[in-house]
């Protein structure tokens, strides 16, 4: 029984799952702040247009000095505390999957772990500090989720003052408060894609999920998810609203100007996410993790070698089946 | 009048106003003739300039045939070159096609090469580690 079973017989299966993962690192500066704001926010948004969903949050290699975040949540907000599904995996993965000994997180094999947990019909892999656009609200209320079809949205970067204790609508979108930002385009939709990838759950199982094969950079991996659904015959589409993102130190767009050096260190370096395209084993996602259930909310995954994939499997690295724009995807 | 004409007349002269007239008819007469010749002067040229012509026709009517089978010859030529080129463009495009691939194969394999010097740095790690 996964620790979201309870919920579910509850309440039924939620409509949407929105994985997110992070840990009590302090990552990007104040990172927790960055995190609850952005939680708080989306949950009262998402309730109140009567949106169900269940919150699976992944704390890859959590701190153990530190109180897990997940226990932060349900303290300080105590609201969304109901729809919260924690899964903590044992540092030891990281180690034992890395590939690159400077990436100090592994996002998206995090990512996986909770897509593959995911109870809702629909899944949303996005990030801990985006802030759900009333265009994206909206949709999520009033739109069904077609089948094979990857949904993306626009991410606008604001720059926000210190105090984000009162951010609405508005202020996100008043284009004073916005940095330049290139809206998405066809035919892969690409741009902060790890911002907002929603698809149906069967079709994000039938991918199996992001990248687990190339586990060098964390840079590129949500653009090559895009690729292996395109080249896999799926729709991408807008979904016709817009993310938003605070600006901070230590996030991509900053820190590869700033700090190059650190860079490398939490995205690992450029390849060639656009050319080659993977399918994961069958256990993807840490299947095979041996579960515990810590509360009724949380379960921790304990290390076992079964779980951890090949460190090199090269025949599951392959080239894109060619379609039409394919010129576009290589080009773009 | 007519009596003086015809006395005139009698001794072989005529009167000043017959002669007047004489000359007019003789003026007119050499007018005509000198434009008769210069209309026949024009229909000769004309005639040699026909002529001209129709022995050019006649020398191209000879050269007719042969004109025909070198166009012929020129238009086989042209349909192979044409043909050769179209076979050339194929196989530009089928070379091209397999650069891209072999392209495409190239970066597959240097990424997987980027994998297999990325596991063997792990385990080259792990196997210090103990030591």
């Amino acid at each position: 029984m996964t620790p979201f079973d309870s919920l579910t017989l509850a309440q039924g299966r939620p409509a949407l799952s929105i994985v997110v993962t992070g840990r009590n690192d302090g990552h990007g500066g104040d990172f927790n702040g960055r995190f609850l704001r952005t939680l708080a926010f989306n949950h009262d948004r998402l309730t109140e247009r009567g949106v169900t969903y269940e919150l699976v949050l992944v704390e890859w290699g959590p701190p153990a000095d530190r109180p897990r975040l997940s226990d932060i949540v349900r303290e300080t907000l105590p609201r969304v505390a109901p729809v919260l599904a924690g899964y903590l995996v044992d540092p030891r993965y990281h180690d034992a999957c890395s590939l690159n000994p400077r990436l100090t997180y592994m996002e998206f094999l995090a990512k996986n772990v909770g897509i593959r947990r995911a109870r809702g019909r629909a899944v949303l892999s996005t990030n801990a500090d985006i802030y759900l656009g009333r265009g994206v609200v909206d949709a999520l209320a009033g739109t069904a989720i077609e089948a094979r079809t990857v949904y993306r949205a626009t991410r606008v970067d604001v720059k926000l003052g210190a105090d984000e204790s009162q951010v609405h609508w508005d202020l996100l979108e008043d284009t004073r408060n916005q940095t330049a930002n290139k809206p998405i385009q066809p035919p892969l939709y690409s741009g902060g894609s790890g911002d907002f990838l929603l698809l149906d759950r069967d079709s994000f199982h039938a991918l199996r999920g992001f990248n687990e094969i190339y586990r060098l950079a964390r840079l590129g991996t949500d653009l090559n998810f895009l690729v292996k659904a395109y080249s896999s015959g799926f729709r991408i589409v807008d979904i016709g609203g817009e993310v938003y993102h605070t600006s901070h130190v230590g996030s991509f767009r900053i820190s590869k100007n700033i700090v190059p050096g650190e860079v490398e260190a939490s995205w690992g370096t450029d390849w060639p996410a656009r050319r080659v395209v993977y399918e994961n084993p069958e256990f993807w996602g840490l299947r095979d993790a041996p579960s515990r259930q810590i509360d009724e909310q949380t379960a921790w995954l304990d290390f076992s070698w079964d779980a951890v994939p090949p460190l090199a499997d090269l025949r599951r690295l392959v080239l894109p089946v060619a379609r039409t724009g394919i010129a576009t995807i290589t080009q773009s | 009048m007519g009596l003086l004409h015809s006395l005139l007349g009698a001794v072989g002269l005529a009167s000043a106003g017959q002669v007047r007239t004489a000359q007019q008819r003789a003026t007119d007469l050499k007018r005509a003739v000198g434009e008769s010749r210069e209309e026949a002067a024009r229909w000769k040229a004309k005639a040699n300039e026909l002529s001209a012509k129709l022995s050019d026709a006649e020398h191209a009517a000879e050269r007719l045939p042969k004109v025909e089978r070198q166009l012929q010859q020129w238009k086989q030529r042209d349909e192979m070159h044409a043909a050769k080129l179209a076979e050339v463009r194929e196989r530009m495009r089928r070379a091209e096609r397999a650069a891209a691939l072999s392209q495409e194969h190239l970066i597959a394999t240097e990424t997987k090469l980027d994998i297999v010097e990325a596991a063997l740095g792990v385990l080259d790690r792990r196997t210090r580690r103990p030591l």
